[in-house]
């Protein structure tokens, strides 16, 4: 079978689409365009073969060209594409998501499946769950038969999937916000011992709801029981921030002190510069999965999509409890999907309220606190090591080509 | 301060106008005004909503942060590739100005763009230096060992008010031409091009880590001259406490020929758990060979084997004698400071250097600077010549762990040194506030 990949080559992406297959020749790095310079476009056709589960297939990495062939099936992947134009840096939120789809990416691919049928997909991953104008956008105008990949187990409609194994790789390649570097991070982690707090709940972009739990926290008096806060909270000019800092900034410096405002801007080797989704991610790496033996992390995503709080936390083998019930019912989904054994996190049935001030209890018992520990180091280390082998081993996409007839199944 | 006391009022501030020939980044102010009181909020890092977030978005627009050093007040404008002749300091850095035009990725070596030296910016700088009350200082940091000056011809070729700074410290009598330590230093950091400002975080992780499997390790990637002789006698050791290990760098044509005998000799002498292939499955593939891919690797995969890495730092006297190349002594830049010695000091790991004169290089350094010191525990000229001894050490626990004290212990006092003085002292400033803007009317070639 053969695939056309309109992006231009790296190996990066071709570990991001094609994981988990068997190359039958080395694959490249560099060409005569990028040899000296990594930043540079690799501006040539890029064929590999490969087989995966006993199917030869052929990839051409081949940008814009080849749109008109219907000798095989085509891929394009919405952020790719935007980092390739250096629209933006990286995969996360930002700005200009969405913003095209309307006028120009929509009628394109609409106007390419036209020829391609139903041969033609497209990866929409962008980390954000349950947005109100994405989703209804791309469901309403996108043509049916165009198969669109999703990161959210939400409104999976016509002919859309989310491919899990995409989703865990969009992480990592490429490696825009450095989350690769989590995973060999673990190996060094692991000896801290030494740790200033048994829990720390870091807050980066402030607003009510974190405010609230901060406030929950702190009434425990608890000193093993950390708040800190990023200064991404006041960051200038932002209106997605601005409002709540403004309100809740003062209050929650009162609550936690000077020494646990995390300042991103510090002199020289200590400035983490902009607020760019790599450098918050470098910084949490260094400064803030090495305060508390366990982190309390705040993610949306309930459960129906991830986020990279949880997952550069499984990345990096770092002990977290989500806040809210069923955050990690997604990789429960993926680990079932895949037949693995699905594991019940410790406190998962409590709510954020119930669940600090449990901690809060057994952060005082030393041999209840060691317990808890070891089951949640336990549940990390088992769904790193059943996420790696399914990241491995399975490929989403290549799966519903070869698979899966029934277009309405999530994989 | 003399020649200052003979300037008043407006003309000094007129004095330390800095205008930077380069697109502006909050990385590279701190690579080259280091060491001043600055407010950090005017340090800033964007203008306006696109490379707010957007770091490929560069900033186009002029720059301008006042600041201080020593006292004097500093008035710096980053201007891109506009405003040569506007009275005041003028800089201009080979490294930043090919990231600028987008032809390299990173500030190591690359030998394509040797040329534009010689035909874009000697030319330029003897050209845009004539305006008047205008101080040029180029940069030309390439962290290689050969003199530059020579190189380009730049003894007859550049005109002699231009200041150049460089990282060797060879020709101290010309005195246009300057060594500029702490400059030096932050270009390991700042473009953070390679990743080596993540060693200095590394540092707080790495001293953790309790279970190396060997005492000593001597990590080869490129094989040649020293390497290859110290590999032969670490081989030919009895009960050897020291593992080589062996990168796959020289097995991809990116930039060198295909694997040869030497090359497969010592993979098979070394087994295979020691030959550290770049190229693995999905997340364990450290892709191409560049920099940056082979210092991230080198960071997590081979800090961790050894208590102890033998370093091959860059050495002149290991080039003029064994160098391959056939030059003139005064060709030979005398340098002695790559991402070798500094990855590992950023990263507070002890090593032990093939030449000694490595430690006398950092030692001098600090006792310039007034910093005391610490007595590195070994005394040698070149490693080779007490490689035994040093296994025999390694073969007794308590000489062992007295030596890795000692070496931790210089490690770690010249680091904080080192850390301490980039943020307190900037040796290009030490010299810009010296040079007088005013100058005779005519080109000095």
């Amino acid at each position: 079978m053969k695939i056309y990949v309109h992006h231009y080559y790296s190996y990066e992406l071709f570990w991001y689409f094609f994981h988990a297959v068997t190359p039958l020749e080395e694959i490249p790095t560099w060409f005569e365009s990028n040899r000296y310079n990594k930043s540079n476009k690799v501006g040539e056709e890029v064929t590999i073969k490969f087989t995966y589960k006993n199917t030869d297939f052929t990839c051409i990495f081949c940008f814009d060209l080849n749109w008109n062939n219907t000798d095989g099936y085509h891929i394009w992947d919405y952020t790719i594409h935007h980092l390739e134009e250096k629209i933006i840096s990286d995969r996360g939120w930002n700005e200009y998501i969405g913003k095209d789809l309307h006028d120009t990416i929509i009628p394109l691919m609409n106007k390419r499946a036209r020829l391609l049928k139903d041969k033609i997909s497209i990866f929409f991953i962008d980390w954000e769950t349950s947005d109100d104008t994405v989703t209804p956008l791309l469901n309403k105008l996108l043509n049916p038969k165009i198969t669109l990949y999703k990161d959210e187990l939400l409104k999976i409609e016509n002919n859309q999937k989310v491919s899990f194994t995409h989703v865990l790789w969009s992480f990592l390649y490429p490696n825009t916000i450095g989350l690769r570097e989590y995973y060999f991070f673990a190996d060094y982690l692991k000896y801290k011992n030494d740790y200033k707090y048994k829990i720390n709940y870091p807050i980066r972009r402030l607003n009510k709801e974190k405010f609230g739990v901060a406030t929950e926290i702190k009434k425990f008096n608890n000193p093993s029981f950390n708040v800190t806060l990023s200064s991404f909270t006041n960051y200038n000019d932002d209106e997605r921030t601005q409002i709540d800092a403004d309100k809740y900034f003062t209050s929650i410096m009162e609550l936690i002190g000077n020494e646990n405002y995390i300042n991103k801007r510090g002199y020289n080797l200590k400035d983490w510069g902009a607020e760019y989704n790599d450098n918050n991610m470098k910084e949490f790496m260094w400064k803030l999965l090495t305060i508390s033996e366990v982190n309390l992390l705040h993610e949306s995503t309930t459960g129906y999509g991830i986020n990279e709080k949880t997952f550069s936390h499984i990345l990096a083998n770092k002990p977290f409890i989500p806040i809210y019930k069923k955050t990690l019912n997604f990789y429960s989904e993926i680990l079932k999907t895949y037949d693995y054994k699905t594991k019940e996190f410790p406190l998962d049935s409590m709510g954020w309220w119930k669940k600090i001030n449990h901690l809060n209890d057994i952060s005082k018992d030393e041999v209840k606190w060691n317990i808890l520990m070891n089951e949640i180091t336990e549940y990390v280390s088992y769904i790193r090591k059943s996420l790696f082998e399914i990241m491995n081993t399975h490929n989403g996409y290549l799966d519903n080509i070869l698979f899966n007839n029934d277009k309405k199944s999530v994989l | 301060m003399g020649f200052l006391s003979k300037q008043i009022g407006e003309v000094i501030m007129e004095k330390f106008k800095i205008y930077v020939h380069h697109k502006y980044s909050y990385e590279r102010f701190w690579y080259f005004f280091h060491g001043v009181d600055v407010d950090i909020n005017d340090v800033i890092t964007h203008t306006n909503r696109k490379n707010m977030f957007n770091k490929f978005s560069p900033i186009n627009e002029n720059v301008n942060i006042k600041c201080k050093y020593n006292g004097v007040e500093l008035d710096i404008t980053f201007v891109g590739n506009d405003k040569h002749s506007l009275k005041g300091h003028h800089i201009i850095d080979y490294s930043i100005d090919l990231y600028d035009r987008n032809l390299v990725s990173d500030r190591g070596f690359n030998s394509r763009i040797r040329k534009i030296v010689d035909e874009e910016y000697i030319p330029l700088l003897n050209n845009v230096s004539k305006s008047k009350e205008t101080k040029y200082h180029f940069f030309y940091i390439d962290w290689e060992g050969h003199n530059p000056y020579y190189e380009h011809n730049m003894d007859v070729g550049l005109t002699k008010d231009i200041n150049i700074y460089v990282d060797e410290q060879n020709d101290v009598n010309i005195k246009h031409k300057h060594f500029v330590f702490t400059n030096i230093f932050m270009s390991f950091l700042y473009p953070n091009t390679l990743g080596l400002r993540e060693y200095y975080f590394f540092a707080d992780i790495l001293k953790y880590k309790n279970d190396y499997t060997h005492k000593m390790n001597f990590p080869i990637r490129r094989i040649y001259g020293h390497k290859l002789r110290l590999y032969r006698k670490i081989i030919e050791l009895k009960n050897s406490n020291i593992n080589i290990t062996h990168s796959s760098f020289h097995e991809t044509p990116q930039y060198s020929g295909a694997p040869n005998k030497i090359r497969n000799k010592i993979k098979d002498k070394i087994t295979e758990k020691n030959y550290i292939e770049k190229r693995g499955y999905g997340i364990d593939d450290w892709g191409g060979e560049w920099n940056d891919n082979n210092l991230s690797e080198f960071l997590w995969k081979l800090f961790g084997i050894a208590e102890v890495n033998i370093i091959p730092e860059y050495d002149f006297q290991e080039s003029v004698q064994h160098g391959t190349y056939d030059i003139p002594m005064y060709k030979h830049g005398l340098s002695n400071i790559t991402e070798k010695s500094v990855s590992h000091i950023l990263a507070n790991k002890p090593f032990i250097p093939t030449s000694y004169n490595t430690i006398v290089f950092y030692d001098s350094i600090l006792t310039t600077n007034g910093y005391p010191l610490v007595d590195y525990p070994l005394k040698y000229e070149s490693l080779e010549d007490i490689i035994d001894n040093i296994n025999e050490i390694a073969n007794d626990d308590i000489r062992w762990n007295e030596l890795v004290i000692g070496l931790k212990k210089w490690v770690d006092n010249t680091r904080n040194g080192i850390l301490h003085l980039i943020d307190n002292k900037n040796d290009f400033l030490e010299i810009l506030l010296k040079a007088n803007t005013t100058k005779k009317n005519k080109n000095l070639l």
